[in-house]
């Protein structure tokens, strides 16, 4: 398996003090419309080899094992485990999904760091009804975490397109920055909101991209975030030093033909990177 | 069956299908009604002699028949199992629609004689109007398997169509307004382009009514044509295309319209009050010096303003517009193919454009053609499209131009 950015993947290689751990979850049975997204970690691995390697040093745990064929919510609580693990370390996690669903288990794993500001990219708000089930699919997904305790604040960029309602208010928590917001003021706008006693949680859907760069995605929407102001926003968000962990979501390569998608995505993880590099 | 008759030859219905056979009975019904029914044996073994056309005589092999038989027979004609055959023609054009697998946005669906709702959508599947559209025949059914994304849903209280909303223009959309799927034409691949003609003006007088916008999907621009006509029966329009190919040339009649021809054959009619063509993907003008009077080009670049301006320094005011929107204008975009010579506009630009007329002209039709799921990257230019259909009836139905 290549690892990202041909980071070590045996412990025995690990550089002292490795600042990042990589964890991937390839299943998709959390997306309702679409399957293809299991296959993103390998993909965005694959696509990592062409970027320029990050100034930190990391270390590749690898995918989470049995998941194609095992219940979606143990896979979820293992992978919630694994990154809890990663964040008493003191470490980074970058999570490669997978579809959105997995988020969950990320923002879960972070909780023992306490107060988490949740920076969310996505062009869908992933608020669908959730009957506190213990279970929940791709379009739930911001609901159920909205329900954590220790996600404090949820800053949505990306929401665009048409809706069934405006999703603007679903909860108090949440606020959101169009594309257009970020194309005309930067990562301005969301530095400023962020909670400066909180830990950072990055979760990034890539059909926040505008389909014109990452068309490899179940669910596009037009008129979105384009790659290079989103950049911008990464990189000074890594330069925060708080962010405990960075997730990307909703790679799919069966829909992505001339591999845009994943390059993409391999490009604004080694941004954010760069970014934390920076600081 | 009259005995005068029995000079005319008989056939089975073209759209007759046997369901179960055995040695007791059949079971038959015909796929353009859904009429079914079980026949004895003896009858159905009597009915297959009129596979091919025969006269009564010749498939029973007498002249005076049993009663019994002759009314049986009789039975199988009032239901449609057996036609005349001088009728064929006339029963080919019965059939008007298929119903597909998923209405749009699962949409009730609207049958020909239904009371009308606000909007209904028309597929035209065909594709032979255009060289470059191959593929596209497919493109109504793949529009309506991803349309599920933006599901049509009523108010439980009011029973109202509570439409959907524009996160980017941050407003509501369709509030209040119904929409119903009519299905796709029935397209018989080979057939006449007359008969074929001839099928969509009956689907088209029996679904639109006086307030009703229609919609249509496709497809290739061939069935504009015949669209636009119906919108003529009482009103005049300006017809605006955005995208597909363009031309000023084309034979009086719908029987020879191709998509390049479209622009062409609708300045022969009066009340086309001008044709108005954007980000053409090729313009085939008869040359300078012989363009059409009323037949514009307007590049991208100066589509929003400058068409809007065009149309009013141009026509009566009042007058509204067929707006016809191929797709493909976007493709460009998206497949960032530098092999397609053709301009392009950006879905901000077409979305912004769609509603600036919706603001400024009433919009008695629309169309969206071209969608073509063999195309690559269609998992992507699906989502386009249902924007952009759905952006294009809200201006019709939603927007200031509207309440002209």
């Amino acid at each position: 398996m290549q690892s990202l950015f041909n980071w070590p993947q045996s412990p025995g290689e690990v550089e002292p003090g490795a600042l990042v751990e990589v964890l991937g979850v390839p299943g998709d049975a959390g997306n309702s419309a679409s399957s293809g997204s299991r296959y993103g970690p390998d993909a965005i691995r694959r696509a990592s080899g062409n970027v320029a390697r990050p100034l930190l040093s990391g270390f590749d745990h690898g995918d989470i094992a049995e998941v194609c064929g095992f219940d979606w919510m143990d896979v979820l609580n293992r992978t919630c485990k694994s990154v809890e693990a990663i964040a008493r370390k003191g470490s980074t996690s970058i999570l490669l999904g997978g579809d959105h669903s997995i988020s969950w288990a990320g923002v879960k794993g972070v909780e023992c760091l306490g107060p988490v500001t949740l920076i969310w990219i996505d062009a869908h708000t992933d608020f669908c009804a959730w009957q506190e089930t213990e279970w929940h699919n791709h379009k739930q997904v911001l609901r159920r975490i909205a329900a954590l305790d220790h996600v404090q604040e949820i800053l949505h960029i990306g929401h665009r397109g048409v809706t069934y309602a405006d999703e603007s208010a679903y909860t108090e928590k949440m606020r959101l920055f169009s594309p257009h917001d970020i194309q005309k003021s930067g990562a301005k706008p969301v530095l400023e909101a962020i909670n400066h006693d909180s830990a950072i949680y990055i979760s990034l859907d890539i059909d926040g991209v505008d389909p014109r760069w990452a068309p490899g995605t179940g669910h596009p929407v037009p008129g979105g975030l384009q790659p290079d102001g989103l950049a911008e926003v990464l990189r000074a968000l890594g330069n925060t030093q708080r962010v405990a962990a960075l997730d990307v979501m909703e790679v799919n390569p069966m829909l992505d033909p001339e591999n845009r998608t994943s390059d993409v995505a391999a490009s604004l993880i080694a941004d954010f990177l760069h970014g934390v590099a920076e600081a | 069956m009259q005995t005068a008759e029995t000079d005319r030859s008989l056939v089975i219905s073209p759209f007759l299908e046997t369901e179960q056979v055995d040695n007791q009975a059949a079971t038959i019904y015909l796929r353009s009604s859904g009429s079914r029914i079980r026949i004895p044996k003896a009858l159905y073994d009597v009915l297959r002699r009129f596979s091919s056309s025969r006269t009564l005589p010749d498939a029973l092999g007498t002249t005076s028949p049993p009663a019994s038989l002759l009314a049986a027979l009789e039975k199988l004609q009032g239901k449609g199992f057996l036609i005349f055959e001088d009728e064929l023609e006339s029963v080919m054009l019965d059939r008007l629609v298929t119903a597909p697998p998923i209405p749009i946005f699962d949409a009730p669906m609207q049958k020909p004689d239904d009371p009308p709702s606000d909007v209904v959508i028309i597929g035209f599947p065909y594709d032979h109007g255009c060289f470059h559209a191959a593929g596209a025949r497919a493109g109504t059914l793949a529009l309506r398997e991803a349309s599920l994304h933006l599901l049509y849903r009523v108010s439980s209280e009011t029973g109202r169509p509570l439409g959907w909303y524009d996160a980017d223009r941050r407003e509501p959309m369709l509030k209040g307004t119904s929409i119903a799927d009519c299905g796709d034409l029935v397209v018989d691949h080979g057939e006449s382009r007359s008969q074929m003609n001839r099928r969509f003006d009956r689907l088209l007088g029996k679904v639109i009514h006086e307030n009703t916008l229609p919609v249509l999907i496709g497809g290739d621009a061939t069935g504009s044509y015949s669209l636009i006509r119906h919108i003529q029966k009482t009103r005049h329009v300006a017809v605006v295309r955005i995208g597909g190919p363009a031309g000023d040339g084309g034979a009086p009649g719908n029987d020879a319209v191709s998509a390049e021809s479209l622009g062409g054959s609708l300045l022969q009619l009066e009340a086309t009050e001008g044709f108005w063509s954007i980000a053409a993907s090729s313009v085939c003008a008869k040359g300078p010096g012989r363009t059409h009077s009323r037949f514009h080009t307007i590049p991208p670049a100066d589509a929003n303003p400058g068409l809007l301006a065009n149309i009013r320094s141009r026509v009566p005011e009042g007058t509204g517009i067929y707006l016809g929107i191929d797709i493909g204008v976007l493709d460009r975009g998206l497949t960032n193919d530098a092999s397609r010579d053709c301009e392009a506009l950006r879905f901000e630009e077409l979305k912004a454009l769609i509603v600036a007329l919706g603001e400024n002209f009433q919009i008695h039709g629309l169309d969206l053609v071209g969608m073509n799921p063999s195309r690559p990257y269609w998992s992507v230019m699906s989502v386009y499209a249902l924007h952009i259909l759905v952006t294009a009836i809200g201006a019709a139905k939603d927007s200031a131009g509207s309440q002209g």
